[in-house]
């Protein structure tokens, strides 16, 4: 469902180029989760930004459901729903109405988005909060608002950048739930999370990416053998030890 | 979620343009409904024109009501020591009065005295009169210096110290008030002493003042500060909403969204454009609103549009103007604030916009600037000059149409360019957004230029058009050869250099996105001879302009064509074929339909490409140089409906260029060749229809030459209502 080959994005800071993300290729097929895990700037929001052609990439391609994002931009965007850490709300609109402009965007007809509305406003405990301007909703409100923006057109890709930052325990075992639910129903699914402990029961596969390489892949077991460490806590520990001389230090 | 499973993905791209005029629409609505519902538009909208109007006809009427009106409203505030002085001042001053209305009455001084004035008397010691002069207390202080004994054993003679503010107007006239009657006294006094002792006084040199009322235009219009006054408050019911739609989306995280989703920036930005118009239009109707009720109450408005005051004509162009305005900074500002990443950002790039753009405002309030060709075309200063023409009731139109095309132009520049950098990778990313984001070069080959490059091209083609083609017309010194040669290379500079070199710099595939592409034989042949054909309905078609309303070619027009067609013939033909003919019919194609065709059919049917790209290709021909010719507007759109059509059906745009070339080379030939044609009887009378036999001989031909077209596109296996020419996607349905 989604390939991603030897994708690479370059950068500018401080007059000097950096590579954000470095010819990375992984593939998740349909009704699979896969964990994109690395520390802060490993090049796990970038290389979301490129699947769904938010940023262009300097090499490399990416593709959803055999479209290309740099061939078909539209036909990509039409198949994935994506959920940002920094997403935001429109203030001054309802719940109701922002899900339906979404819903306008992405080319739902009306009758068919307001029975969309319906099923994620029950699934997502948000049928009380329609009327409500978005500016008074709390932080797990508009997490649950932004999840079912992404959702009102029923894509069959999900990308989840950090879709659990800032909820407590229980608004995230609501959006964990969910999710679970998404894989079962086929979709594919990219999360890129800094909370371990949900990745490691809610992934199918992983990717543990540093410097905008993937330094290992595979399930959770794969990973096991592979580095000898039980928890995806201390794998993170390894991978981000420094080495000297190919000794970890 | 059996609901949700049973959903289809739905691709825009899909859609009909019903649906997606429709979907346009619910993106304004959106935009709106965000906009109305923020308390800070309502603060611009409302709070604004109640609270600062009524404060700006105060500063009117403090300022620049009296700096107009005469002294005859004055009250001199006079200083003096006692109420003896007081009173002896009074009485020196109107026998002094009295003195100059006897000589009024006499006619020895016909300048016009101003009436006596009130007068505010202050008693104050002798220190402090120049202190309360300094102070601006009073307007002229005066102090009684009486000498003790007169060596003439006469009445003690006084001495009054005059003190004044100088530079101040009302201080000046009462010094001046003051001493002319003073003077006429001492006059009138040393006359009469003279005169007792027999002495007869001739004056050597006697002066008479002669008055004379200006009664032509005013050198200050007061009708030139409407413009700065519609550049301020569109500007401020601009400036929010395009700064809380572009910025606005970043700081709020909802960029990121929007941009995810598969909808065309452009559409996304022309949704924001129309909701900044909305506002800006709302806030300056509210504004002027505000104005005209400040300015009937307190007396403004006759001062500023004479006896009758804000008459409907008046408010009628005044809001045609504001709609021009408000198109304007709307593009502008939504263009600048696409940069900003946050409020903050944007309000900082917005502030120095701001005060340049005041310039052009003031600087229309300079008298005796005229609203020159150049000055046409250059954003801003071309409609603030319009604005002002207009409300004074003289205006170009050639210079109006070329003002109007070009901000209409430059406001579809801005929008394309706002398109290009709203959600660019550096506003997503973070990093300052530069001019490179705009003119960022593509890695990959292009099919054809995006809309708004071509939008770009446009704004950039018809200044340097327009200003070219008033330059050449100036060039009198040049022979006529010199001038047809520079003519042919500007129509090349304009039309070919620059938008080729945007397009090779965009990497853009010269088969598909310029028409570059080898047409076949019978192509060729039959666009050759609807070349030849078309002409006589062309002709036909200017007799149109008259039934609908627009003047054919007026005396002054004709004369002037006369007078060029007369030059023309003494040059070689074949010079005049390449420069007049061959090289304005490829050159024009090669940016019509070539390179904007292109363009167009990546997101338009080809019916509306069509039409798209003949109205421009009409607009440009209707502003040449500095004359607006409306009746070459019908014609040139007809040739280019053909030409299109041309282009269409046989996927190239040579036959387009033959066609073109042909038809300006029959033109050409039959003009150059007038008078022995007319010789032989072979002719028509200027101002009449063509014979019938010859419209019927050219429709013959015309409807062969579309066949041949038509069958050189079958040939080529390409259907007749093909949607998509080969190697172009449409991305935009």
């Amino acid at each position: 469902m989604i390939t991603v080959h030897e994708l690479t994005k370059r950068f500018v800071s401080g007059g000097k180029p950096f590579t954000a993300v470095d010819q990375l290729s992984f593939c998740v097929r349909a009704g699979e989760v896969y964990g994109l895990l690395g520390p802060n700037g490993a090049g796990k929001t970038t290389t979301i930004r490129m699947v769904i052609g938010l940023l262009r990439s300097d090499g490399g391609y990416a593709e959803v459901d055999g479209h290309r994002t740099s061939g078909a931009p539209d036909e990509v965007k039409s198949r994935i729903g994506l959920v940002s850490a920094g997403d935001g709300v429109y203030p001054w609109l309802s719940v109701r109405e922002m899900l339906l402009f979404f819903a306008d965007l992405y080319g739902v007809p009306p009758r068919q988005a307001r029975e969309n509305l319906k099923s994620l406003g029950r699934l997502l405990d948000l049928t009380e909060l329609f009327e409500r301007r978005c500016a008074v909703l709390s932080t797990g409100q508009r997490q649950r608002v932004t999840l079912a923006r992404a959702l009102m057109h029923s894509p069959p890709v999900m990308l989840l950048d950090e879709p659990t930052r800032g909820l407590d325990i229980l608004g995230s075992q609501v959006v964990i739930d969910y999710i679970a639910g998404l894989r079962d129903k086929g979709k594919a699914i990219i999360l890129s999370t800094h909370r371990l402990d949900e990745a490691e029961r809610l992934c199918d596969r992983f990717g543990l990416l540093h410097y905008g390489r993937l330094q290992q892949e595979g399930t959770l077991a794969e990973l096991r053998d592979a580095t000898g460490c039980q928890n995806l806590i201390d794998m993170f520990r390894k991978l981000l030890q420094p080495v000297v001389a190919g000794v970890p230090v | 979620m059996a609901e949700e499973e049973s959903i289809a993905v739905h691709p825009a791209g899909g859609q009909s343009h019903r649906q997606w005029a429709g979907r346009l629409w619910r993106l304004v609505l959106k935009e709106l409904r965000e906009i109305f519902r923020d308390r800070r538009t309502i603060v611009t909208l409302v709070l604004m024109p109640i609270l600062i109007y009524p404060l700006l006809a105060l500063v009117f009427q403090r300022f620049l009501l009296n700096s107009l009106t005469g002294p005859q409203e004055s009250v001199f505030s006079l200083g003096v020591e006692t109420e003896l002085d007081m009173k002896l001042l009074t009485q020196q001053l109107q026998l002094g009065q009295e003195i100059l209305d006897r000589r009024k009455a006499a006619g020895r001084d016909p300048g016009k005295e101003p009436e006596l004035p009130k007068f505010a008397w202050t008693f104050m010691q002798k220190h402090s009169i120049e202190r309360n002069v300094a102070n601006s207390d009073i307007h002229l202080g005066l102090i009684a210096e009486r000498a003790a004994t007169s060596e003439t054993g006469l009445a003690a003679p006084l001495t009054w110290q005059l003190f004044f503010r100088s530079g101040t107007q009302t201080s000046v006239e009462a010094l001046h008030f003051v001493e002319d009657r003073l003077k006429a006294l001492n006059e009138s006094l040393v006359d009469t002493q003279l005169r007792e002792e027999g002495i007869a006084v001739a004056v050597p040199a006697a002066v008479d003042r002669h008055p004379i009322v200006f009664t032509g235009a005013p050198v200050f219009s007061l009708a030139a500060l409407i413009p700065l006054i519609l550049v301020l408050t569109t500007m401020t019911g601009a400036v929010y909403p395009a700064i809380d739609l572009t910025a606005g989306e970043r700081e709020r995280g909802t960029m990121e969204m929007l941009i995810a989703a598969p909808v065309p920036r452009l559409a996304l930005l022309l949704a924001k454009y129309v909701a900044v118009l909305a506002v800006a239009l709302l806030t300056a109707i509210v504004n002027l609103t505000g104005m005209t009720i400040t300015a009937q109450s307190t007396g403004l408005a006759t001062m500023l549009f004479g006896e009758a005051g804000m008459t409907l004509v008046i408010m009628f162009k005044v809001f045609l103007l504001l709609g021009l305005f408000a198109a304007f900074f709307s593009g502008v500002l939504l263009a600048v604030t696409s940069f900003a990443r946050s409020f903050k950002e944007a309000q900082a790039y917005i502030i120095p916009l701001m005060l340049i753009c005041l310039v052009p405002g003031v600087v229309c309030l300079l008298p005796g600037l005229e609203f020159t060709a150049p000055m046409a075309v250059v954003p801003l200063v071309n409609i603030v000059m319009l604005g002002r023409d207009v409300l004074e009731g003289d205006v170009a139109p050639g210079l109006a149409a070329a003002a109007v095309l070009s901000t209409a132009l430059y406001v579809i520049a801005a929008i394309a360019i706002a398109s290009r950098i709203f959600g660019t990778d550096a506003v997503l990313s973070g990093g300052p957004s530069t001019w490179g984001d705009v003119f960022r070069r593509p890695f990959e080959r292009q099919p054809a230029t995006s809309a708004a490059t071509a939008s770009f091209i446009l704004a950039l083609i018809f200044p340097c058009y327009f200003v070219a083609a008033g330059t050449l017309a100036q060039l009198r010194h040049d022979t006529p050869a010199q001038r047809v040669v520079k003519s042919g290379l500007v129509t090349a500079l304009v039309f070919v250099a620059i938008p080729a070199a945007i397009a090779v710099f965009q990497r853009v595939r010269a088969s598909t996105g310029l028409g570059l592409r080898r047409p076949r034989v019978m192509a060729v042949a039959g666009a050759a001879l609807l070349g030849v054909a078309v002409w006589p309905f062309a002709y036909e078609i200017f007799f149109v302009n008259e039934w609908i309303g627009i003047s054919r070619l007026n005396f002054e027009n004709l004369e002037l064509y006369r007078n060029a067609a007369t030059e023309l013939r003494r040059l070689p033909l074949p010079l005049l074929l390449a420069m007049v003919a061959i090289v304005p019919g490829v050159c024009e194609e090669f940016f019509f339909r070539g390179l904007l065709f292109s363009a167009f059919r990546q997101a338009l049917s080809a019916t509306r490409t069509i039409v798209a790209a003949a109205l421009l290709f009409g607009l440009f021909h209707v502003v040449s140089g500095n004359a607006f010719l409306p009746e070459r507007f019908l014609p040139s759109v007809f040739l280019g409906l053909i030409l299109g059509w041309v282009r269409w059906k046989s996927g190239s745009v040579i036959p387009a260029m033959i066609m073109h070339s042909m038809h300006n080379a029959v033109l050409l030939t039959v003009t150059y060749w007038q008078t022995e044609l007319l010789g032989r009887g072979i002719g028509i009378e200027e101002e009449s229809h063509l014979p019938l036999t010859w419209i019927g001989i050219a429709a013959v031909a015309a409807a062969s030459a579309a066949w041949m077209l038509h069958w050189a596109a079958q040939q080529a296996n390409r259907k007749v209502n093909w949607n998509i020419e080969p190697g172009i996607e449409r991305t935009g349905q």
